[in-house]
């Protein structure tokens, strides 16, 4: 019973999945968002494309889109392409305050992550700032001591 | 009560609004709900905004909660004057937003994040409520994370609300790697449970006159009493972030399943064990949560605390619960629990899991049988990656006065009512 009802079910959603639906949503929702990184080889041999999928993806998720009302997205915002010391800061402090992001308020904490090294926070920083943002230039990890230092 | 409501409802229902050139049609495909034979839905109404929980008064009007306001309100107010099923009168009211919402004895019910408050009528047969409210419950915990307030009522004067730990783990430093478990959890004082409150008086708060009724529990966005058996019941959000914690001890698919969500049925003093343990229902055991010296099989003190009634699969976040209490479905379905899962987040980089409403057969006060998937499709994609990409999250259920299930969304805020046609 389980079996079958499952075997609709999917049959019914691949043949949805064909129509035209499925592709205008998607287009929609991530018009506008073309990364700078332009290929999936490029995407994976960034040195920050493992401290993001293992510190990051959790809860900004593989598209850096977010949650929907949990966890912001990280395309073209702000946050990623504006003063690099708040990136920094939010990255090795964490963050547990209502913040908007496009419009959307988020109010759930963002986790400090200070066990990361100098140069891992400036990877994965570079590497979100190139696939998501618009930013040009680069974080060194000398940056990123200098805000750790400060506290 | 409800029991009693049900015959007058129906005579209602069927002289107000029998005329057959009426009759409802369901939407093409169901409205995007791919449902069990002889189902069909149709969408009562679209683009309500960020919508939680429904209740549906006896005459059919229908009150939507709103996690987020809309042009300043936090709910909205539908009625079908047709006969259609479609909502063709929709109201925005209220000046507090949150999820919880229930009629309870003339009133309607709201759950803002830190009080409870109810609206009057000036006549009940009124499509509005006042807009001056009355608070019941206030100064409740709220602090950032799990800070819904969904509540529900048994049938001596009581009411129950949901107060979820402001934590994932109870972790010395919140959400952060390495940081260990702190023992005793002091969370577990003042949230982290289900606490008991009078629901017909005015202006208590929860450090002077709630009572922690169940605790252990993390967040309970699923909460609903049982008449049939005269219990309370509710399905747990569980833990997050057990593989990217500790790595060695769960891979990212055994992270992906783990931990359960649980189905609890929550006696008064009951402890469901969070932040120490959770269960697993791989193994069907409740264990000790590894901030607290877990290695995923150790058991520990966890022995001591309550096992649920049955364990989901992991991270597809419950968020309504009801039983069904209408004639309208076949017979297997009645008495049994309907639970909308919102949709999983914490199962990246693994497909996310959950987006549906599920059934599950019960007899007594126990599950009779497994649960299956009762709607599907909510999420319009054949898998869903990134939760960004799922078109609409169930939420929010009810059951109207014809015995139809109604179910909410909340990324577009589209509310489908799913009825059984012979």
């Amino acid at each position: 019973m389980r079996t079958n009802f499952l075997l609709i079910t999917a049959l019914m959603m691949l043949s949805a999945c064909s129509g035209g639906k499925k592709k205008e949503i998607d287009t929609s929702k991530k018009a506008g968002k073309t990364p700078v990184i332009e290929s999936a080889d490029d995407i994976t041999a960034h040195p920050g494309h493992d401290v993001y999928t293992l510190h990051c993806l959790p809860c900004h998720q593989a598209d850096g889109n977010g949650v929907p009302g949990m966890y912001p997205t990280l395309h073209d915002t702000e946050w990623v392409n504006g003063d690099t010391e708040t990136l920094i800061s939010i990255v090795l402090h964490g963050m547990d305050e209502e913040i908007e992001v496009n419009g959307e308020v988020f109010s759930m904490v963002m986790a400090p992550l200070p066990h990361l090294t100098d140069l891992e926070v400036a990877d994965v920083l570079n590497y979100v700032r190139k696939r998501f943002g618009t930013a040009d230039g680069s974080i060194t990890p000398e940056q990123v001591g200098e805000v750790r230092d400060e506290g | 009560m409800k029991r009693i409501f049900l015959p007058l409802i129906a005579i209602l229902f069927i002289t107000g609004c029998g005329e057959p050139e009426n009759k409802m049609q369901p939407d093409p495909e169901n409205g995007g709900l791919v449902l069990p034979e002889g189902f069909s839905a149709l969408v009562v109404a679209d683009s309500l905004g960020n919508g939680r929980h429904i209740t549906i008064k006896d005459n059919g009007d229908m009150y939507v909660s709103l996690r987020r306001p809309k042009d300043g309100k936090g709910a909205v107010a539908l009625r079908d004057t047709t006969g259609d099923g479609k909502a063709d009168a929709v109201s925005y009211f209220g000046s507090v937003s949150g999820t919880g919402i229930e009629l309870h004895d003339g009133y309607l019910y709201y759950g803002a994040d830190s009080m409870v408050v109810r609206y009057p009528f000036n006549d009940y047969e009124d499509l509005l409520p006042s807009e001056a409210y009355e608070i019941i419950a206030a100064e409740l915990v709220d602090q950032n994370q799990h800070a819904a307030k969904p509540f529900e009522f048994d049938n001596e004067g009581n009411m129950y609300v949901t107060i979820g730990a402001p934590a994932n783990a109870c972790m010395e430093q919140m959400r952060t790697k390495g940081s260990p478990g702190m023992d005793p959890c002091p969370i577990l004082d003042y949230a982290g449970g289900i606490w008991q409150f009078k629901a017909d008086v005015v202006g208590q708060t929860q450090m002077d006159d709630g009572y922690r009724y169940s605790t252990g529990i993390r967040h309970m966005v699923a909460l609903r009493w049982n008449d049939n058996v005269g219990k309370l019941y509710g399905v747990q959000h569980g833990r997050d972030q057990l593989h990217q914690f500790y790595p060695d001890l769960y891979d990212a698919v055994a992270g992906a399943k783990l931990p359960s969500e649980e189905f609890m049925m929550l006696d008064d003093g009951a402890d469901f064990g969070w932040p120490y343990c959770y269960y697993d229902q791989l193994q069907g055991k409740k264990v000790l949560a590894p901030e607290y010296g877990g290695d995923g099989v150790e058991i520990g003190r966890c022995s001591a605390k309550t096992d649920p009634i049955m364990g989901f699969p992991g991270h597809m976040a419950p968020n309504d619960l009801l039983f069904y209490s209408g004639t309208q479905f076949p017979e297997k379905y009645q008495n049994g629990a309907f639970i909308a899962f919102h949709g999983s987040w914490n199962r990246a980089p693994e497909p996310q899991k959950g987006y549906f409403v599920v059934f599950v057969p019960f007899e007594g006060t126990q599950p009779s049988g497994e649960w299956e998937i009762f709607a599907d499709n909510f999420s319009q994609q054949e898998v869903v990656e990134n939760p960004g990409d799922a078109v609409y999250r169930p939420c929010g259920l009810a059951v109207g006065p014809d015995g139809s299930l109604y179910v909410t969304d909340s990324r577009e805020g589209r509310v489908w009512r799913i009825y059984y046609e012979d």
